[in-house]
């Protein structure tokens, strides 16, 4: 790539020399998926918006770190995650054990569960909408709002072990599925 | 340490070990199969690539416009602070010779560290609180803003959530655009729910297909202002109503609807 289109490998090397202008590219270049991801999990504006500037700084603190070992956006979108799930998860733990303060009046989880049709792709979109509902919700509650197995579990009032097996058995279908796509 | 485990096994725990559902100990010894065996790690890189595209199959919005330049500020504010480290403090030379009184005097000093250092805990403790509590009534306020936007926009609609049962007080009213997903609720005198149980809304499709619009507590006196951020536009929806489910929310309705309204015709 020439030095109009730099690869985010090299971004990232300039970001580490504490290049801004690399900083503001690599965030041109990613910051509609990293926010909404964010928002998808949060399904808060306010939120999502801080987390993505957390991403980006984490990102601008440790890129000399990095280790290039698939696309960068993929560990963007993991780093933010990541993150997301900590906030849910703190935000579970505060309402379990504190009495109802103002801010849990208002807390909403988002609405990850429409994405068979909401999802960008066709061929995400045809993976998703061809899971059984149980295993899609099971996958879902786990990658987007954090949810342990059990919490699930409960949520659910189904078996733990039911659980288990429906999310291994939908990663295992989307696997097959995207594999697929990508052979062909 | 962690007992070592076969490839089956392994294999078996790896969509648990990427979805962060397993217990440390099982962590632990998943990482170190991986460090050694090189079919699983290949495995698992199938399985994030699954993960992967989900994360970038979400529908795409974009961020706030003042959010690079937000960035850009904090960061450029950052290697400000960390860009030139502190000179190495130097002894000075009465600092080694130390007579008796010297040992009292470090004595003194380490009981007056302790001091300072529970002082500043404590400070910083009620400050992270205080920060907390700011940035609660942001977000309340920016709430409240997005519903006096909605409630003064010429194009919004207000659609009323009752109940189907006369002896019953509860109520709401649904702010809306119909072209957009976004949404302000409000609710009033819904019974408050203990802590293990949650309101969820529900937004209907034809049919029996819906979709969730997210859940809910109300305060003490059964109010609660609510932002929604449907699936899909509002146009998209036939009815909206709201039950009461197990905390955390159930992929569908598991108790009868508490308030609810159509929302064709509107």
């Amino acid at each position: 790539m020439d030095d109009a289109h730099p690869t985010d490998a090299s971004l990232l090397a300039r970001m580490a020399q504490r290049d801004p202008k690399a900083l503001d590219m690599f965030y041109t270049r990613h910051a509609r998926a990293v926010f909404s991801l964010a928002l998808t999990m949060l399904g808060e504006h306010a939120r999502a918006t801080d987390l993505a500037q957390d991403v980006f700084l984490l990102v601008w603190r440790s890129a000399g770190t990095y280790q290039p070992t698939g696309s960068a956006r993929a560990w963007l979108l993991r780093l933010t995650r990541n993150r997301a799930i900590d906030e849910l998860r703190r935000d579970r733990r505060r309402l379990a054990n504190e009495s109802t303060l103002p801010e849990q009046i208002f807390h909403t989880l988002p609405a990850p569960l429409a994405l068979a049709d909401a999802a960008e792709r066709q061929a995400v979109r045809d993976a998703l909408a061809a899971l059984p509902a149980e295993q899609r919700d099971a996958l879902f509650l786990a990658f987007f709002q954090g949810l342990s197995h059990q919490e699930i579990a409960t949520c659910l009032r189904t078996p733990l072990g039911t659980i288990k097996a429906r999310i291994r058995r939908a990663l295992q279908t989307l696997r097959q599925q995207f594999q697929g796509e990508l052979d062909n | 340490m962690a007992a070592p485990l076969s490839c089956d096994y392994c294999e078996e725990l790896l969509a648990d070990y990427l979805l962060h559902a397993l217990e440390p100990e099982a962590v632990n010894a998943v990482t170190e199969h991986l460090s050694t065996c090189e079919r699983c790690r290949a495995q698992l890189t199938t399985y994030e690539a699954v993960l992967d595209q989900l994360a970038q199959a979400v529908p795409q919005q974009e961020p706030p416009a003042e959010l690079g330049s937000r960035l850009l500020a904090a960061a450029v504010e950052g290697s400000m602070f960390t860009a030139s480290a502190p000179e190495p403090l130097r002894p000075h030379r009465w600092l080694t010779w130390r007579p008796r009184w010297v040992f009292f005097l470090t004595a003194a000093n380490v009981v007056l560290c302790l001091g300072m250092g529970w002082w500043t805990w404590h400070v910083q403790r009620e400050a992270a609180l205080v920060h907390q509590r700011w940035q609660d009534v942001q977000r309340h306020l920016a709430l409240q803003r997005q519903a006096f936007t909605l409630i003064s926009a010429p194009e919004a609609r207000p659609v009323v959530l009752r109940s189907d049962k006369a002896e019953s007080s509860a109520h709401g009213i649904l702010l809306l655009k119909s072209e957009e997903p976004n949404a302000v609720l409000i609710v009033q005198d819904l019974p408050p729910l203990q802590r293990d149980r949650t309101y969820q809304l529900w937004l209907g499709l034809g049919g029996s297909q819906r979709d969730n619009g997210g859940v809910f507590r109300v305060d003490e006196q059964g109010f609660g202002l609510i932002r929604i951020t449907a699936p899909r536009p509002f146009t998209a929806y036939q009815r909206v109503g709201i039950t009461e489910e197990p905390a955390g929310g159930s992929p569908g309705p598991t108790t009868p609807r508490v308030i609810g309204a159509p929302l064709q015709g509107h």
